[in-house]
């Protein structure tokens, strides 16, 4: 049997804050949402200012990153090039989104909805951080 | 002194319940810091007894705010603790008495087919000040554990 790292609550409040204090330290509001490897949500929390739509964007970009295993940031320059990607299903193509890798495997993703794309990434590199 | 802060407490809760007859009006989205205490207080009440849970805050008008789950709660629970919140704040009411009413049968059974309505206990209105600024959802355990947590998260705001 092949054994799996997985994401403890605990971890989720660790990546959350982590995130939340990026945001901060830019006075930016945003929406930060983990995920596991199946595309379910484990945790998420929608700054003061932030849109309702964010909390949606935010999912779905964290989704799309755990389901796929790949950045949100690769789908979209992948989309780029090659128009017939929009047509995935269940896939947001649009920077922000990042898979949590621990040892090789993918234990899920971070989404984050708010700002700019490429900052929106920046906060979600900066929770994965702090796992460690 | 006790004796009047209980009877304060059974008239507040029965101004809560009775929401029905006078809809308290909304008010301005609870803060997130708001939302995180909340859920502390429900996951705090159900670690307690040992339950697993998942809850969802969301704003008056049902957008997910704040979301937690606990470690080996049920997949589906992600999805109904979020409905039960969204149906508290949107209805205007807790859960339960949708719930009450349907049990009731006849004219209660509507709530089968309202809209967005869940009638399962578990989702609970936060209150500030007189107005709903936001529900609380709770999913995991029985209908009466998860509104045990719910009104647990709904007490730590005030």
């Amino acid at each position: 049997m092949k054994m799996r790292p997985m994401l403890t609550l605990e971890d989720c409040k660790k990546i959350s804050a982590a995130a939340e204090a990026e945001a901060k330290k830019n006075s930016w509001n945003v929406c930060i949402a983990i995920l596991d490897d199946g595309g379910h949500l484990l945790h998420l929390a929608r700054m003061d200012g932030s849109t309702p739509a964010n909390a949606r964007i935010a999912v779905e970009k964290g989704r799309t990153a755990a389901e796929t295993r790949r950045s949100t940031a690769n789908w979209q320059e992948r989309v780029g090039k090659r128009v017939e990607l929009l047509r995935m299903p269940g896939v947001t193509p649009v920077q922000g989104g990042l898979p949590i890798v621990m040892d090789g495997t993918c234990v899920g993703a971070v989404g984050i909805s708010g700002v700019q794309s490429h900052e929106d990434e920046q906060i979600a590199a900066a929770g994965i951080k702090a796992l460690g | 002194m006790k004796g009047i802060r209980a009877l304060l407490a059974a008239a507040v809760a029965m101004f809560a319940l009775n929401v029905g007859a006078q809809p308290l009006p909304y008010g301005a989205p609870l803060s997130v810091d708001d939302a995180k205490k909340a859920a502390a207080a429900a996951v705090a009440e159900a670690r307690k007894n040992n339950w697993n849970m998942a809850v969802s805050v969301v704003d008056p008008a049902g957008n997910l705010v704040y979301f937690e789950r606990m470690d080996a709660v049920q997949y589906a629970s992600i999805a109904i603790s979020q409905d039960k919140a969204r149906s508290a704040a949107t209805f205007k009411r807790p859960t339960k008495s949708m719930y009450d009413e349907l049990e009731k049968g006849g004219a209660g059974l509507r709530f089968l087919s309202l809209r967005g309505a869940v009638a399962s206990e578990g989702g609970e209105l936060i209150v500030k000040d007189g107005r709903i600024v936001g529900a609380i959802g709770l999913s995991g355990g029985s209908g009466a554990q998860d509104g045990q947590c719910a009104r647990a998260g709904t007490a730590a705001i005030k």
